[in-house]
């Protein structure tokens, strides 16, 4: 049974060479097994709950990671947040942000009361004499002073738009920090957008 | 306040604070002095952010409260942009008027050592340990006017304003 000793510090001496923290612990759970296996042999059943204990901890890990790795297909939405201002987050942020949103898609001359911050998804919203466009976010100062305000808009054509409430939004951006620089990045370009659409109509 | 502090500035000529500020809007950074943690970590939230913060017409102002000859090494080996102005302010009347924190426990509190360990882990160095310490570090948000919008004071070493923090003070004061 030797050879299983050998095989498992085989295995970890290899986890130890690679970088991706995954295979780390697959090649861990393999070293695992082989201790098992040795240890059975040997009549020793504490080093085997040690290594039981260390395997359920990386396989659950594994399972964590996997969730997050894996290769979800985008909604037109979820890609469009994603293109326009999450670029750099993974599609499980993106999944997690529009699992927050609710799609409001208003009618041609119809008017909506929406509150926390939204984006405009397709159309044109008008808000007290201002257009909203395409790409352009609505409630904007309200998150930035964390009041909920709702506001009253209507439309000239049909409209789309995401939105998420204040504490929401909040939440899923306070999970991690880069999800927080991207949001208030994009929140600064868009405002930025603004003050120069308004300079240019002054002059 | 009214920013007439006595400073040196990178050569080491003597001036008034005041006479640096930009005509701008300001973010004014307080720093311990260079080779320390916290410098490391603000240094590189900033640098992040400063291409966005120019957008936004805000300049940055770093008053350090060591020798001069720390703002030059804090600028090569921090990557401070040469449009960051860097001063001396050595007697820390600053820091004391803006009742930022000062103590041991700043400085040497198990927060503080659990953000040392996070910042080597981030890839951040620390080059010097000074003893006490009493790092005394803080972040103002200022408008043209000279008037303090916003204070950010460390109560411990790695309590600094993540660049979304900062850049929500900046959206929320100038845009109004």
């Amino acid at each position: 049974m030797a050879w299983a000793l050998h095989g498992a510090n085989i295995l970890i001496l290899c986890s130890f060479l690679v970088r991706d923290i995954l295979a780390l612990r697959l090649l861990s759970i393999g070293a695992g097994i082989l201790f098992c296996t040795y240890f059975f042999a040997h009549d020793m059943i504490e080093p085997i709950v040690w290594n039981t204990l260390f395997s359920i901890v990386n396989v659950v890990q594994i399972g964590r990671m996997w969730m997050q790795r894996r290769k979800i297909p985008l909604t037109d939405e979820e890609r469009f947040l994603y293109e326009g201002y999450f670029s750099s987050l993974h599609a499980f942020d993106i999944r997690a942000l529009c699992k927050e949103a609710h799609v409001h898609r208003i009618k041609n001359k119809d008017s909506i009361t929406l509150s926390g911050l939204g984006v405009i998804f397709d159309g044109d919203l008008r808000i007290e004499d201002e257009v909203i466009s395409k790409g352009s976010f609505v409630g904007v100062r309200s998150f930035l002073e964390r009041k909920d305000i709702s506001m009253e808009g209507i439309v000239d054509q049909d409209v789309i738009c995401i939105q998420w409430s204040m504490s929401s939004l909040r939440t899923w951006a306070d999970h991690d920090p880069n999800r927080n620089n991207l949001l208030l990045r994009a929140l600064s370009n868009d405002l930025l957008s603004k003050v120069s659409h308004v300079q240019s109509a002054k002059e | 306040m009214n920013w007439e502090y006595g400073v040196l500035d990178e050569e080491g000529r003597e001036c008034v604070l005041s006479s640096l500020f930009p005509k701008s809007w300001c973010i004014l950074v307080l720093f311990r002095h260079s080779e320390c943690m916290e410098c490391n970590l603000l240094a590189h939230e900033l640098n992040e952010l400063q291409g966005h913060l120019r957008k936004w017409g805000v300049s940055i102002l770093g008053v350090g409260n060591g020798e001069v000859s720390s703002l030059h090494r804090l600028r090569t080996r921090l990557g401070i942009s040469r449009s960051v102005v860097l001063c001396s302010h050595v007697e820390r009347k600053v820091h004391k008027d803006l009742k930022l924190y000062d103590s041991f426990w700043r400085a040497w509190g198990l927060k503080a050592m659990w953000n040392t360990i996070k910042g080597f882990q981030q890839g951040h160095i620390q080059t010097s340990m000074g003893f006490p310490m009493g790092q005394q570090s803080g972040v103002v948000l200022l408008n043209p006017h000279r008037e303090i919008l916003w204070v950010h004071r460390s109560k411990f070493l790695g309590d600094i304003p993540t660049q979304s923090t900062i850049l929500e003070q900046v959206l929320l004061h100038i845009g109004e």
